[in-house]
């Protein structure tokens, strides 16, 4: 029962803005169901007697043991960097943050030509054992189901390890400590205490790895795994079936709600209410010798295989590369390209989780102000490729329409005006990380006291006067904080962009699906160099706040679903 | 009542979901006087200050300030334009601006040389002056309470609102803090809403307290009537602790083991008296009764004294002057100062 008060109330920018982004981030699920449900009826039961049974078991496989990678590694490591001390902790400590960098598909890229059987690897292991042809001697075939499940993991595990390094380095101290005066040895310490406690951020984690994995549509393809994504991307790019492209996506959209659905129940009633208290860091047990390297070696592992060999043989593709053909033109236009589109979509997204988060704040008690930021974020729960074939329905609906008005007004008929636009694929990036960029600066906004903007209400101030006298500079580092993630997140981002990017625009990431799809690797080398190198930034941010801090905070951390 | 109140409200309700915060409260604030809103956490007070601001929609009554009504019959005044000034209990400082621009930060849309010389005025008031390029973090409590309350008043409010405004600062800081709040007060004339919880904050600062339980407002009047005429038993522990002991009514006196006491009203039965621990006197002139003393403890001003009165079954606790020596186990004279006793009867002690 809203009062007029209360929906007058909600007329002000503030309201604009948050139901215009909220009205924008619904429109492609619905139009999804619209279409899918508006479809022929023997599409569907076409569709779900062959492609999706496939397509959701394998998938299935994928998720879950992605997930059990990453609980297993992110986990472990965690925990050995936390409670040991060993020559090097500090260096793997970093070095396993590293994969962050990596997006499954350049990861996948990366690894395709390291284990070609004429590539590196089995070449060097051909020679040492003696074999001459790479037919009588090979590697079991990276692209399958298992290797799928490793290159994932090993590109998503620092997702675990972020959240649960934090829980493990301070706020599980006190009890560790009572558990170990109780006499529990380390490992009933860590099976009893840590572990119970850690399950939110693990199940968090995970929660995040799997969505990463489910949004992939890169690597799944180079890996040859046929998923949701790959079904709904093929559907519509070989077959331009957009409704049977739908009718999957909705599909997936349901597989991903039980996930969710799954995580939340996974948490359970227990309480978890030690994670108020954040104290000192708990002070790591030292190992020497032996037993020192022996923990080096493994933590060494995961953040060698998914960062230091990857990288390092990208860079040595690159530079051959350029010393083979000097600097293309392409890559420096796409590089530009790749800049200005997630520049231009950084700078709104931004500015609209600003807005949105800014305004709830601002009213407490006006339930539009309150959904707005909610509505918004769920692009980000959306994989990439479902978001993109509901705006495809969006937007050729909107262009269909607007022709039909301008020639009904008795002018020209216009062509395409937002499918296939920059404009169009700009939105798509805006609303596929809003949820980033509001969940960043909601958490800067939440170490703001809101006497201090109440105080400025008092003081005359109204509510947009308010968010520039007291949030705007108070929350300037959040805003570049959540400036950075998104722009980074904007540039790795495959599947949307490949869908609705303009003709012949290409980015960085879309170069290097063309070209591993052509199977001319190394060409993409460069491309993928520069994606994982603006990836390292924010790592190197979070590394550096983490020195300040015993509790990093990392956009895994504070990007888990909602 | 003819005056037009500065702050008026009028059968005020609040609920947060299905808890009921305010239930009806009823309290008009004179221009220039200073009121305080005292009571237990969790009594309503602070929304009631809350909804005063405009930070809160009462569900229902209404809210005036002078002729100008600020919130019921539909209307709601948003807090900006309601020109009432707020002092919160964490000070609010913006951390981003030096002293000076916080207390400028009013004063948006005045010309620049008033605002300057409002500044200046309000600085040496609060002897801040040559402090106006600090930073709030760089300011003690004490200074921080007086940067926030000058804040709230360079505006030139009619109507202060105050959020415990003395929790924050040490015994000591508190009560210097007390008589320059109120004198910054009296010299800008503003009425004044004082939300507390202490008992002696209230009356070092206020006009009228309204004491305040439950969401309702149990008892409004000077700090002389609420302390001299509780109208409960509640109300009256609620300022010093209380010696209690049952007693029974006849023809309007109250007879207990220390004899009779005043009932005015009451009907005959059971009923309690209540005593001030002032009420026993260890140097009376006229002693009406016997005492031994069980325990005594120096507490720098007072001593207190833990006595077992002959005829009385419960040990009763009093304070001394800290000259006055006692043994324990040695044998007092008491007397009993009869205008520091209630009586009420039964039914109204609850909890």
């Amino acid at each position: 029962m809203a009062r007029p008060t209360e929906v007058l109330g909600a007329i002000d920018g503030f309201g604009l803005a948050g139901s215009a982004t909220a009205l924008a981030a619904i429109a492609p699920i619905v139009a999804l169901a619209v279409i899918a449900f508006g479809g022929d009826g023997e599409l569907w039961r076409h569709l779900f007697s062959t492609v999706v049974p496939r397509a959701t078991i394998e998938t299935a496989i994928l998720a879950a043991g992605v997930a059990a990678f990453v609980g297993v590694v992110g986990t472990g490591t965690a925990w050995i960097v936390a409670t040991r001390d060993f020559p090097g902790r500090r260096v793997v400590e970093v070095l396993l943050l590293l994969p962050l960098a990596f997006p499954a598909y350049v990861l996948a890229y990366s690894w395709l030509d390291l284990l070609h059987p004429i590539g590196p690897i089995q070449s060097t292991l051909r020679a040492i054992l003696g074999y001459e042809r790479p037919a009588d001697f090979r590697l079991p075939e990276v692209r399958s189901l298992p290797g799928a499940i490793l290159i994932f993991g090993l590109a998503l595990y620092p997702y675990v390890y972020v959240a649960t390094r934090g829980v493990f380095l301070a706020r599980t101290t006190t009890l560790v400590e009572a558990a170990r005066m109780l006499g529990a040895r380390p490992s009933r310490v860590f099976f009893r205490v840590a572990l119970p406690l850690a399950r939110p951020a693990i199940a968090a984690g995970a929660a995040l790895a799997v969505m990463e994995t489910l949004n992939d549509v890169g690597a799944a393809e180079f890996l040859s795994v046929n998923t949701l994504t790959t079904a709904v991307y093929s559907t519509w790019v070989n077959r331009s079936d957009l409704p049977g492209a739908a009718q999957i996506a909705l599909a997936m959209l349901a597989f991903v709600l039980g996930l969710l659905l799954l995580e939340r129940l996974g948490r359970g009633e227990r309480g978890y209410a030690v994670f108020g208290r954040a104290g000192r860091p708990m002070g790591p047990r030292p190992a020497e010798g032996a037993a020192g390297f022996g923990l080096f070696l493994v933590c060494l592992l995961p953040s060698f295989f998914g960062f230091v060999l990857p990288a390092a043989h990208l860079l040595r593709q690159a530079w051959e590369r350029l010393a083979f053909a000097g600097l293309a033109e392409e890559i420096v236009a796409e590089t530009v390209g790749t800049i200005l589109l997630a520049a231009s979509a950084t700078v709104i997204g931004v500015t609209l989780a600003a807005l949105l988060v800014s305004g709830r704040r601002l009213h407490p008690d006006s339930r539009p102000h309150g959904l707005a930021p909610r509505i918004a974020s769920v692009g980000y729960a959306v994989p990439g490729t479902v978001l993109a074939i509901g705006l495809l329905v969006v937007y050729g609906a909107f262009d269909t329409t607007l022709r039909a008005t301008v020639v009904a007004l008795g002018g020209a008929p216009t062509g395409l005006v937002i499918s296939a636009s920059f404009a169009g694929l700009v939105i798509a990036l805006v609303l596929r990380f809003f949820r980033l960029a509001a969940s960043k600066i909601e958490t800067g906004l939440e170490r703001i006291s809101p006497s201090l903007e109440q105080s400025a209400r008092m003081l005359g101030r109204g509510p947009f006067g308010a968010m520039r006298a007291v949030h705007l500079p108070l929350l300037t580092p959040a805003y570049a904080g959540a400036a950075l993630l998104f722009f980074v997140d904007c540039m790795k981002e495959l599947p949307a962009t490949l869908l609705l990017r303009p003709l012949g625009f290409e980015t960085l990431s879309t170069r290097l699906y063309g070209e591993a799809a052509r199977g001319t690797y190394e060409n993409g080398a460069l491309a993928a160099c520069l994606i994982v190198a603006f990836g390292l930034l924010p790592i190197i941010l979070m590394t550096r706040i983490g020195r300040l801090s015993p509790v990093p905070t990392t956009s895994a951390a504070e990007g888990e679903p909602a | 009542m003819s005056f037009v109140p500065a702050l008026a409200f009028d059968a005020v309700h609040h609920a947060y979901g299905r808890t009921t915060a305010l239930a009806g409260v009823s309290l008009a604030i004179r221009p220039g006087e200073v009121v305080a809103l005292l009571g237990p956490s969790g009594c309503g007070k602070t929304t009631l200050l809350r909804i005063a601001a405009g930070l809160e929609r009462p569900s229902r009554g209404r809210v005036s300030a002078g002729d100008r009504p600020l919130a019921g019959d539909g209307i709601f005044v948003q807090p900006e334009k309601r020109g009432i000034g707020l002092m919160f209990q964490d000070y609010a400082l913006f951390p981003h601006l030096d002293v000076a621009a916080n207390l400028a930060f009013g004063l948006a849309g005045w010309p620049e040389g008033i605002v300057r010389a409002t500044v200046a005025d309000l600085l040496a008031r609060i002897g801040l002056t040559g402090r106006e390029r600090a930073y709030p973090h760089m300011l003690s409590g004490g200074e921080q309470q007086r940067v926030a309350l000058a804040r709230a008043m360079a505006p030139r409010p009619a109507v202060l609102l105050m959020d415990e405004p003395f929790s924050n600062l040490d015994q000591r800081l508190r009560r210097g803090m007390r008589s320059e709040t109120i004198g910054l007060l009296r010299a800008t004339g503003a009425a004044a809403l004082m939300v507390t919880h202490d008992p002696d904050d209230a009356m070092a600062v206020a006009d009228r307290i309204a004491l305040m339980r439950g969401g309702r407002i149990v008892q409004v009047g000077t700090p002389e009537e609420v302390w001299h005429r509780p109208v409960d038993r509640w109300a009256a522990a609620f300022f010093a602790d209380l010696e209690e002991m049952p007693a029974r009514v006849r023809n309007g006196r109250a007879e207990t083991p220390l004899g009779s006491f005043a009932a005015p009203g009451l009907a005959d039965g059971s009923a309690l008296v209540c005593l001030r621990r002032d009420a026993f006197d260890l140097a009376a002139a006229d002693p009406e009764f016997a005492a031994t003393v069980l325990s005594a403890r120096f507490i720098g001003e007072h001593r207190t004294v833990r006595l077992a009165i002959d005829g009385l079954e419960r040990p009763v606790d009093t304070h001394v002057d800290a000259k006055h020596a006692l043994e324990v186990g040695g044998r007092v004279a008491v007397g009993i100062d009869r205008s520091q006793a209630f009586v009420f009867a039964e039914e109204e002690c609850d909890g």
